[in-house]
């Protein structure tokens, strides 16, 4: 049976960042639940160092000019597997899925990354900042053609996304609010740079051209005025709706799997109650997200037991743990790269989502094809007993000469977790190591081995299970 | 810059060589330079992850291409991860390989002759080989990433001597990088971690610190690299800061470079002229400004009559000065 205070700050290091080993979860219990929600939504002020780009691109030298998209993929996956910042980082997961840019458009690397750095930045502070920067971010105004907004001759693609995708969501604005927004960032658009040969990408920068901007009066949202993009942001803000949609995103995201963001319109919230707490913390702080989310992971309903083990774990969140889990890449090393591959290949390209939509989230994660690949991603790191994790699972079980077969699945799952499995699905694992007959660590080599081996595939079936898959 | 004249030294930009390219002219990563006779360049290449282009390129002063060598693997004369590229007194050629913890040894074409090393932390093991220079015995001196120290060996691999370990006091090293040696067999060793440049006497003993952590001029962060000129002036690629310093002998700060290529590389020269729509870019473009700055310059080296190279991770070229020797200053109401 899993200790309870670790179990839940299992399940706050899973939905909050990329899981922790146990050694980790025994700290963090010991300081606190509360604490370690404030070190992690505050890190800074704490005393945790960033991660330290510096030995990154001292090995990997081409991920800080990624002109190979597999490069700026691996150099996020490995900040994933190392950062000391594990909430800083999942929100720019967080805000890289809401907010989502593709590579195949933008078709420019270093750009995507500084919009993943401007994520790191602002992502846990004011929303209203964040969209401020988002609305002047080279790369989302190359994705979404506002350097195609004119004053002569407007496209309103950005001023929709925003509008549906970035703030209130359908039905919350007319088709007439959209035109009087992509009216309001005209002008707004990039400043022409140095082309990427001879020597290299050079930053792409936002320019305001006032010249291109129409100044004239709108009405947007009730309100009239003559507008630029700022206004704009802010009276978005100030809208009921924004904060019902930030609040069913959070959810959605750390709490459990919600419908896809297309059908929010028509389905209500698994949790009205839930999303009505959150959206009242982002209002009464001012649309600040730490705030935000220091109400979402202090309440009840995030640390409730029925939603362990209930929300699909994206690929990104799979391997990254999966890589913490094993003590893999702790270190730069060649063949980073299959990191950034296999997400994609499990249905997650990152920083090149399918559509401006994002992913689709939750059982959409998982197909027959997918899942197998999950699983078997899993088992081949799991069983490679020359990686640090695996060893130190197999060396801490080793500790007792003998053991019975419900110890061993007890044992694997605490330590890979820990993870609260259902009876019928333990028993099955339990019933399939009886097979194997007696458990004994041994004196020998070859005995050694053996346990080692035990201990592996039972951890490798534990990696199929629905909990493992879930986080 | 241009020119710049501090204290009895004139320094001059001179041109510029390169450009990015993952194969034949042009450098794509370049991590070290090491200069030949007379004056013939090699280049390492370290490439990307996703673009394993890594090689030496070997060409003259003013780009001619002769040939490239080495390649992405583990056989015999290719590498993992180059990191560092030194030339001994019969223009052999040596490269480390800091994933797989190896010297390998070329002839001046590029040709494999040998290789050595093996990896650990005891006497005579690497970890992580960063930096090469040669004293004028001719032994080899590594600095090891991982290990944190220098050791010393004979040319074909017999450890002579270790100093430094990790820390941040005198005499201590944290992830050591670039390494030079000067005319009186005194190392310096640009201590990366620790945001500084250290001289060490020949047997390993500490004498001074250049720099220090900091973004001021004469300051450090990360600095890769090392080279010391026949004044016994120190240059220091400033690679996080992106600036090259330079002291004089005794650790004071005479200037900065900042990068100056106002003019592209004949190479670059010859890629633009060859496609219209990078040159309308560049006549579309607010500045060229920042093309002429450094970006992340990561290895020096001292050439022949006055030249100071200067190789940029990831700028993919190289910036060439010149320290000038009989100069003398114009009238100033010209």
């Amino acid at each position: 049976m899993v200790d309870k205070d670790v179990g839940l700050m299992a399940h706050l290091m899973r939905r909050a960042g990329f899981g922790a080993l146990r050694e980790e979860l025994e700290s963090r219990v010991a300081k606190g639940y509360e604490a370690t929600v404030e070190e992690l939504l505050d890190p800074a002020s704490h005393g945790i160092p960033s991660f330290h780009e510096g030995i990154l691109f001292r090995h990997f030298h081409g991920f800080k000019n990624p002109g190979n998209p597999i490069n700026m993929q691996a150099s996020w996956m490995y900040r994933m597997i190392n950062t000391p910042r594990p909430l800083e980082e999942k929100m720019v997961l967080f805000w890289h899925q809401v907010f989502a840019t593709g590579y195949s458009k933008v078709d420019n690397g270093n750009q995507m990354l500084a919009q993943i750095d401007m994520f790191r930045c602002h992502g846990l502070g004011s929303y209203q900042r964040l969209l401020t920067e988002l609305s002047k971010d080279p790369a989302m105004i190359f994705w979404l053609d506002n350097n195609e907004n004119h004053k002569e001759a407007p496209n309103e693609n950005w001023g929709r996304e925003l509008l549906e995708l970035f703030s209130m969501g359908q039905g919350n604005y007319t088709e007439q609010d959209v035109k009087e927004c992509a009216r309001a960032f005209t002008g707004w658009t990039i400043a022409p740079k140095l082309p990427r040969m001879p020597y290299g990408r050079f930053p792409w920068e936002f320019e305001y051209r006032p010249d291109d901007h129409d100044d004239d009066e709108k009405t947007f949202l009730g309100h009239k005025g003559r507008f630029n993009g700022e206004d704009i942001i802010d009276i978005i803000m100030r809208q009921p709706a924004t904060a019902r949609f930030i609040a069913r995103h959070l959810y959605n995201f750390f709490v459990a799997d919600e419908v896809q963001v297309p059908s929010w319109q028509d389905v209500a919230p698994r949790d009205p109650v839930a999303i009505d707490l959150i959206g009242d913390a982002f209002i009464s702080s001012g649309y600040d997200i730490r705030s935000t989310l220091r109400v979402l992971f202090n309440s009840d309903f995030f640390k409730d037991e029925d939603v362990w083990f209930g929300k699909v774990k994206s690929p990104a969140e799979l391997i990254s743990s999966t890589i913490r889990l094993v003590g893999d890449y702790q270190t730069p090393k060649p063949g980073i790269t299959e990191l950034g591959i296999e997400c994609a290949y499990q249905g997650q390209s990152l920083l090149d989502p399918p559509s401006v939509e994002g992913w689709h989230t939750g059982g959409e994660w998982i197909d027959s094809g997918a899942l197998l690949r999950r699983i078997n991603f899993v088992a081949d790191r799991i069983v490679d007993t020359s990686l640090p994790g695996v060893k130190a699972i197999i060396d801490t079980l080793a500790a007792k000469e003998t053991m019975s077969a419900e110890e061993l699945v007890e044992g694997c799952l605490e330590l890979m977790g820990p993870i609260e499995m259902e009876d019928p699905t333990r028993q099955e694992l339990v019933d399939h190591v009886l097979k194997g007959g007696p458990i004994s660590r041994g004196n020998t080599e070859g005995q050694r081995g053996a346990f080692a081996a035990r201990v592996t595939e039972t951890m490798q079936l534990i990696a199929s299970t629905r909990e493992y898959q879930f986080g | 810059m241009q020119t710049v004249m501090v204290q009895g030294r004139t320094f001059n930009y001179s041109h510029t060589i390169g450009k990015g390219s993952p194969g034949g002219p042009g450098f794509r990563n370049p991590v070290d330079l090491a200069l030949g006779k007379d004056n013939t360049l090699y280049v390492v290449s370290r490439g990307s992850e996703a673009e394993p282009c890594q090689r030496i390129t070997i060409l003259t002063m003013d780009e001619e291409f002769i040939k490239e060598f080495g390649g992405p693997g583990e056989e015999d004369g290719q590498f993992v991860w180059a990191t560092a590229i030194a030339i001994d007194s019969q223009g052999l050629v040596y490269v480390a390989d800091e994933w797989l913890n190896r010297i390998t040894i070329y002839d001046r074409e590029g040709n494999f002759l040998d290789k050595w090393g093996a990896p650990g932390s005891a006497h005579g093991q690497l970890n992580g080989p960063a930096g090469l220079a040669f004293d004028q015995e001719d032994n080899l001196f590594v600095t090891e990433n991982l290990n944190h120290r220098v050791q010393k060996f004979t040319k074909d691999g017999r450890s002579l001597s270790t100093f430094g370990k990790e820390g941040g006091g005198e005499g201590e090293l944290t992830r050591p990088w670039g390494i030079a040696i000067d005319s009186r067999d005194d190392v310096y060793v640009a201590d990366w971690y620790n945001d500084r440049v250290q001289k060490f006497s020949p047997d390993g003993t500490y004498l001074t610190t250049f720099g220090a952590s900091g973004t001021g001029p004469g300051q450090l962060r990360l600095p890769s690299d090392v080279a010391v000129d026949a004044d016994g002036d120190v240059y220091v690629t400033n690679w996080w800061n992106r600036k090259v310093e330079v002291y004089d002998r005794d650790g004071a700060h005479l200037t900065t470079f900042i990068g100056d290529a106002e003019k592209p590389s004949k190479w670059a020269q010859e890629f633009i002229d060859s496609n219209p729509d990078y040159k309308k870019a560049r006549m579309r473009a607010r500045s060229l400004e920042p093309e002429w700055r450094f970006n992340m310059p990561i290895a020096v080296e001292i050439g022949d009559d006055g030249l100071i190279l200067i190789a940029e991770d990831q700028r993919w070229r190289i910036q060439v000065y010149r320290k000038e020797q009989d100069w003398v200053d114009p009238q100033f109401n010209l």
